[in-house]
């Protein structure tokens, strides 16, 4: 009934990440990097704007163009602004006024209801006109309110089905326990995946306290992050369909929604995403990359080949009826990622062999020892003399490694690979160059 | 379950708010605040040019109207089991205004996603174990399909084992509590060098959670110095909330951390946009305040403004992003990342 709302979370999703990651783009610039109309993405960018909280919202000027721009700094901002995002799903005025008739007469009622006397009940009222509002309408509402919103439940007696409002679960907590249980909220909404769903518990768990036990006006911002990012969350409704359908063992399909001759289609030949959709595939695992905020679906076709496919890319996930053991890919899983550090799958009968020698200063580095062997669990350290050491990892691709490595620069070289030696050697000399600096 | 639902839509939370807020009957002022505190700052408008608080109110045609308020004597009051309601006797409204008009329940999703949360290492060191065993039993019938299993997190550090995990989990309980009651706190420290310092004086600021090796440390205000430390939880020890006066609260404290913290000139880089360097250059630095622009030709500036501690890591994640990632200024860090790049060259000419 509002048209600042959206039905699907698809349609903010690209513009959304790019403002908040980039936040260098134009109307214009957005136009040509997504291939949609400007429209479209005056719409989005505006919509964006009524969405996320003014604080965090920055339009800078390029010469004429202005550019959106989400920004925050992580140590004074602990709550995930993009999670209001979420918060604007369009409804009708008949999804509005059910839902809550619905609610406040079972409520009055303080027992269970069948479908006729709460039609009856809030036809004498005058509350709905059952010449706008049918009986089906009706019914769907209450059977929505307890499948997938889960406030009511429903019990069949005699054929006829009595609707009550759900259980309380928080009723046998004392009021130092609900306290508790917020400020534990607080703190895991942002490291329990989905976050969003961790955010609306927090605010459930508030009205809560407000509502039912009178406790106002509590905080719980104890917390703040390192390595939290935001923009995953975006990637959250797609990431949650996949976790119902990896939990309820169904195959699924997904499609990707990558614009028509993107960047990344040219780049990236080899990446799953170059299709528009998949086949069917098993959902076993998501791996999430911590220092990109990157979510990974693996999955497995049914040539039991491992694929991967991340999900900012996805657009959207369709759960197939056919169904798959889990346990049939657990060996597999294991055998092709064991040795990734990131998302690359074995394509090798072996995982590669990546030798590394450190130099340091014995004396006042060896914590820089200590620090890689945490980072690269898997690493065999051999002690040559004081101060220099080797390492050798086991890794499925070594150019996974290759960011890693370059981050200890003048610490680290590459004595095996050859190629991968040179690959590092060539990013420095490259990187000196760009400094104008020649060796 | 979905997590994009009309239900959690602010406004649908809104409208929901508000009849609760009627319970005992407000004001048309008083509903008017409580859906201003609400809306998005530039209101939502209908079809027909009607705003929330119009239909909220009962105040456009009959068939628009929410109709689920109901006015009496220059009040609005839930109209369903409204206390207000007319032929309502003293016993009832007693009844009914002990029952909200409309109950706080979680939705499905919620649930799942609190089920998942009692399973997380460390949720014990702020619930009671009869907080858990209770929620645990509410929830012994949800199937969540937020399990640790289904996901894998890469990228991230594998820190020793803390040596005493109670004492670890006890001081994390003692510095919340400080931090929740905005007390100082007396204890010792010892340092990776061995070093001992003892019965110091410090004001908890926040506990900071590190995704990348799952520990907690405490961000404190150390008060004997003045001045802003971050500590690991599990090498302090006697600590103890005190009632010593501090001359400076929380948000202070805070506030100094910020101020003294923050590097007046940002860091600014010149990013080519080839071999995926763009993206992995702009996620990296995400949590950091920041702007940028296009250059053209593939080229983006983006200007970080960043803490003084992070510096050391800030270079680093600079440096392993690659050749199209170079810094235009301060030309402090530009000197040090080409000697580091210097010093890579010459491990390779040995």
């Amino acid at each position: 009934m509002f048209s600042d709302f959206i039905k699907h979370y698809n349609i903010i999703r690209d513009i959304l990440r790019d403002c908040f990651l980039y936040g260098c783009y134009s109307r214009d610039g957005l136009e040509s990097k997504r291939k949609v109309s400007s429209r479209k993405v005056s719409y989005e960018m505006r919509r964006i704007q009524q969405y996320v909280e003014e604080k965090y919202i920055r339009v800078d000027k390029d010469g004429r163009f202005k550019l959106l721009n989400l920004t925050y700094d992580f140590m004074r901002h602990s709550d995930n602004f993009l999670v209001s995002t979420y918060m604007t799903k369009s409804f009708t005025r008949t999804d509005l006024i059910t839902y809550f008739f619905i609610l406040l007469y079972i409520q009055s009622q303080n027992r269970p209801c069948s479908l006729s006397e709460i039609e009856d009940g809030l036809a004498q009222g005058g509350h709905l006109s059952f010449d706008r509002i049918s009986s089906k309408t009706i019914e769907r509402k209450l059977a929505e309110m307890c499948t997938s919103f889960g406030v009511l439940t429903c019990k069949t007696v005699k054929r006829t089905k009595y609707y009550s409002i759900a259980p309380d679960i928080l009723k046998t907590l004392d009021n130092n326990e609900l306290r508790e249980l917020f400020t534990a909220v607080g703190l895991f909404k942002n490291i329990v995946f989905p976050v969003v769903a961790g955010y609306f518990c927090e605010q459930t768990l508030r009205d809560y306290m407000r509502f039912e036990k009178n406790i106002d006006g509590i905080d719980n911002h104890y917390f703040n992050y390192r390595h939290v990012q935001f923009h995953p969350a975006i990637e959250e409704q797609v990431l949650w369909e996949i976790l119902k359908a990896i939990h309820e063992r169904h195959k699924i399909k997904i499609f990707y929604h990558s614009p028509k001759n993107s960047d990344f289609q040219r780049k990236d030949t080899n990446n799953a995403c170059e299709q528009h959709s998949s086949k069917a595939l098993i959902p076993y695992k998501i791996r999430y990359d911590v220092r990109h905020g990157r979510f990974y679906l693996v999955s497995f076709n049914s040539n039991k080949n491992c694929i991967i496919s991340r999900l900012d890319r996805i657009g959207n996930v369709e759960v197939l009826e056919d169904t798959f053991q889990r346990e049939d890919y657990d060996e597999l899983y294991d055998q092709q990622m064991r040795c990734s550090w990131s998302s690359l799958v074995l394509k090798r009968k072996e995982p590669e062999k990546v030798k590394l020698e450190v130099v340091i200063d014995e004396e006042t580095e060896g914590y820089i020892i200590e620090k890689i062997l945490y980072e690269a669990p898997n690493g065999v350290l051999d002690k040559i003399e004081d101060g220099r050491y080797h390492i050798t990892i086991e890794v499925n691709d070594s150019g996974e490694l290759i960011p890693w490595i370059r981050g200890y620069a003048g610490y680290m070289r590459v004595l095996e690979s050859k190629e991968l030696s040179e690959m590092i050697l060539n990013d420095w000399k490259e990187m000196l160059l760009s400094y104008g600096v020649v060796q | 379950m979905e997590l994009f639902s009309e239900i959690k839509n602010r406004y649908f939370q809104l409208m929901f708010r508000v009849i609760n807020e009627c319970a005992g009957g407000k004001t048309k002022s008083e509903v008017m605040k409580i859906i201003d505190e609400g809306e998005f700052e530039q209101k939502v408008i209908g079809k027909n040019q009607e705003s929330f608080a119009d239909l909220v109110l009962n105040k456009c045609e009959p068939d628009e109207n929410f109709n689920l308020l109901t006015e009496k004597d220059g009040m609005y009051y839930p109209s369903v089991g409204s206390s207000g309601k007319s032929g309502d006797t003293a016993g009832d409204n007693a009844k009914r205004l002990d029952m909200l008009p409309l109950p706080v329940r979680f939705s499905t999703i919620e649930e799942a996603w609190l089920k998942a949360l009692l399973d997380k290492e460390g949720i014990r060191m702020i619930l009671s174990k009869e907080t858990v065993a209770k929620l645990q039993m509410e929830l012994a019938d949800m199937d969540t399909p937020i399990r640790e299993e289904y996901f894998e997190l890469t990228n991230t550090i594998k820190l020793p084992a803390i040596p005493n995990q109670e004492a670890y989990e006890e001081n994390f309980r003692i510095l919340l509590n400080a931090i929740i009651e905005e007390k100082p706190i007396r204890y010792t420290n010892i340092d990776k060098k061995g070093n001992i310092y003892s019965n110091r004086l410090a004001l908890p600021v926040s506990i900071e959670y590190s995704m990348r090796d799952g520990r907690f440390r405490v961000s404190m205000y150390l008060l004997d110095e003045n001045r802003p430390i971050m500590a690991n939880i599990f090498t302090l020890s006697d600590i103890r909330i005190v009632d010593e006066e501090t001359g400076i609260d929380r948000e202070t404290a805070k506030r100094l951390l910020f101020e003294q913290k923050y590097s007046e000139e940002p860091i600014v880089l010149e990013v080519t946009d080839k071999k995926a360097a763009m993206e992995r250059c702009f996620m990296c630095f995400s949590g950091m305040e920041r702007t940028a622009r296009s250059l053209g030709n593939d080229k983006y500036e983006i200007r970080l403004n960043y803490y003084l501690f992070e510096e050391e890591n800030l270079i680093r994640n600079i440096i392993s992003l690659g050749p199209y990632v170079r810094v235009i200024s301060p030309q402090r860090i530009v000197d040090e990342i080409i000697s580091r790049v210097k010093k890579s060259i010459s491990l390779y000419n040995i």
